[in-house]
């Protein structure tokens, strides 16, 4: 999944995007909040990770604008303001979670994982799709029971096709998911490499092409 | 020992010390009232004896007998004790003459006159000698003990009541006391009855002339340790919450050094490690710098500060950072080695002031700039290029863990007030000169002293 972080210490921000990239999550960090408001234009994000107190606006002013504007992606909100009343404006104000510091970067991976699940209308840890089962938690795929072994990348792909699995995603969003701003890549045409992968570890149906727009879930059962 | 305790004993000794040293006197009183009644008797019987009995008798008469006196207990003997009377009279060659009963063994003395106490037949005895003109001797004596009786019945009569008295009288003592004693239980049981963090001052309007400067006293404790508690608890809540960010930093961090896969990633991620860790480090001495100041107390003795070592260990302190941020530091000294800002205080305070002075400056200047130290006969000066800090900054400089929006360099944000801290403890004040001009100045002077 592709995540804003907004974080105004230096050496937080840069360990938390770099944790979280480790954990094969496309991250993008930003200092402020009116940088990290243009980047939400221009990314699909999946969460936010939100520190309060920041330079030129408080955190919870950004947040207010953007629930207001109608944003609705998941913002978990990370702060050392431990406050219950503080948690309580958080919470109303639009946070979906409400994190202290310090926390581990398993523990916020492990919260935006919940968010996204519940964001996407499932409450299972395990992601069904017919013969496949995807549990985000341990990063393990198994297909009719056999486990499969995939990069991080060929995950974020996998992923992102089961967040929508009526969706039909094109190649753009895709790489938009797969790929923060802090990346060399994406080299041309390495989704093409991941998806191509995915078709050869599981099932040749497993994803599906739609010539000109993009790609979608495929087949939940084994192609005959 | 208790007051209550320690009143009634005084009391219970004293009440009767006073009472004996009454009774003392008392009984001499007595007895010399006694005495004085008596003594006159014995003159007014050894004269009547004189008077009315020797002239009648012939000087060679044989010793007479008076006629006896009744006996003690019969009828007609009233209360008195002829027993304890007795009369002689003697020739002047010493012959008893004339005696009553008890009267012959009183000892002849030749040429006593007036009183003596003599023993007689192991009894005491008060005996008036009278020369008859002439030539008899008449002696007129009185058992003592009589007299002894007399004053102890006297004296008896008197201790009798107050005996049965003594011990309402302790009751009595022992109720005042108690009573008096009141408005410190009163106050004892206020102050045991309080919640242990309950520090609001005892209302003194109730309490006696004698406890009201202890209750004052008191409640002026009661107000420095509420405020210094207040000022600890401000002080933890801030570590607490201060300490939030650079925990984080580091726990995620070393999230990061525990999930690298290449050894490049691992090196990078270490070297994040180790700015995390001097940013705590940093912040914790910071911490305890500013805690050390507050807790220091002001008009400690101190002894005159001397610069120069002082200044070269700032120098060397800020010199890491100085290199890494390629600021070139220098300091100025007065002309004509005159000395710089003389003071009486702490020295390792003072350090601790310009330290924070010098590296605020070379952590906020633009990289490659100059920070100047100027060690002023009347003030210490700080410049370092950057500003004009607007109003907003300037106010916001000093408040605990402030932090300039933006910053790269990881301060506590307490250096400010740890030198205003310290400053004030040594009669000085921090004025910052950030006007128009490229420069910020933070000036160190005495309080009161210059204008701005």
């Amino acid at each position: 999944m592709r995540l804003l972080i907004v974080e105004d210490e230096i050496l937080l921000g840069q360990a938390l995007a770099a944790g979280l990239r480790q954990l094969g999550h496309a991250t993008d960090w930003f200092t402020n909040g009116s940088d990290a408001d243009g980047a939400l234009a221009a990314a699909p994000y999946d969460a936010v990770v939100l520190d309060l107190g920041l330079p030129g606006g408080d955190g919870m002013v950004w947040l207010r604008r953007w629930r207001d504007r109608g944003v609705k992606l998941p913002v978990v909100v990370l702060t050392a303001r431990d406050g219950i009343d503080q948690r309580i404006t958080g919470l109303d104000a639009g946070a979906d979670d409400y994190l202290l510091k310090p926390i581990t970067i398993d523990e916020l991976a492990a919260r935006l994982r919940a968010l996204l699940r519940r964001a996407s209308g499932r409450s299972q840890p395990t992601w069904q799709h017919g013969s496949l089962e995807y549990e985000p938690a341990a990063k393990l795929v198994r297909w009719k029971g056999q486990t499969v072994d995939l990069t991080a990348r060929e995950l974020a792909v996998l992923e992102a096709l089961l967040l929508e699995p009526q969706r039909v995603l094109s190649k753009a969003l895709l790489r938009e998911k797969l790929y923060d701003w802090s990346d060399t890549e994406p080299e041309g045409n390495s989704l093409e490499v991941h998806i191509h992968h995915l078709r050869r570890k599981i099932d040749p149906g497993i994803v599906r092409t739609v010539r000109g727009v993009g790609y979608a879930l495929g087949a939940s059962e084994p192609q005959p | 020992m208790s007051l209550q305790r320690r009143l009634m004993i005084y009391l219970l000794v004293c009440a009767p010390l006073v009472w004996g040293v009454a009774l003392l006197v008392s009984v001499d009183r007595s007895r010399h009232q006694v005495n004085e009644l008596y003594d006159t008797e014995l003159i007014r019987l050894a004269r009547q004896v004189q008077a009315t009995l020797i002239a009648s008798l012939p000087l060679d008469v044989t010793t007479q007998e008076m006629a006896p006196l009744p006996r003690p207990g019969e009828p007609h003997s009233g209360e008195s004790d002829v027993q304890d009377l007795a009369l002689a009279v003697w020739d002047t060659q010493g012959r008893l003459l004339m005696s009553d009963r008890e009267g012959v063994s009183l000892p002849y003395r030749q040429s006593a006159v007036g009183f003596a106490d003599q023993t007689v037949d192991g009894r005491g005895w008060r005996i008036y000698y009278l020369q008859a003109p002439s030539g008899q001797l008449v002696a007129a004596g009185q058992a003592a003990y009589e007299r002894d009786e007399l004053v102890l019945a006297l004296v008896g009569s008197q201790i009798v009541p107050w005996l049965l008295v003594l011990p309402v009288l302790l009751l009595a003592m022992g109720w005042a006391v108690r009573r008096a004693l009141a408005p410190i239980h009163e106050l004892t049981s206020d102050l045991q009855a309080r919640d242990g963090s309950d520090l609001a001052p005892v209302p003194d309007l109730r309490a006696p002339a004698e406890l009201r400067p202890l209750v004052g006293a008191m409640n002026g404790l009661f107000t420095r340790i509420d405020s210094l508690l207040t000022r600890e608890r401000r002080f933890t809540a801030d570590a607490a919450h201060e300490l939030r960010t650079p925990l984080a930093v580091l726990r995620a961090q070393w999230d990061v050094v525990k999930r690298s896969g290449s050894d490049a990633e691992r090196a990078a991620a270490q070297s994040q490690m180790d700015a995390g860790l001097a940013r705590m480090d940093r912040l914790v001495m910071q911490m305890l710098a500013l805690s050390r100041a507050e807790s220091a107390t002001p008009g400690s003795p101190g002894t005159e500060i001397v610069w120069a070592p002082i200044v070269e260990q700032v120098m060397g302190d800020c010199l890491d950072l100085a290199d890494r941020r390629r600021i070139e530091l220098a300091c100025e000294w007065p002309a004509s080695m005159r000395p710089a800002l003389p003071l009486i205080g702490n020295s390792h305070l003072m350090t601790v002031l310009l330290r924070n002075l010098v590296d605020n400056a070379a952590r906020y200047a633009p990289e490659g700039s100059r920070v100047t130290l100027r060690m002023g006969v009347e003030q210490i000066e700080v410049e370092n290029a950057g500003g004009p800090l607007s109003a907003e900054q300037l106010a916001s400089l000093g408040q605990r863990f402030h932090r300039p929006p933006g910053q790269v360099e990881g301060g506590s944000g307490l250096g400010v007030s740890i030198v205003q801290h310290i400053a004030a403890l040594h009669g000085l004040e921090v004025v910052y000169d950030a006007g128009a001009g490229e420069s910020v100045r933070a000036l160190v002077r005495f309080q009161g002293g210059g204008s701005r």
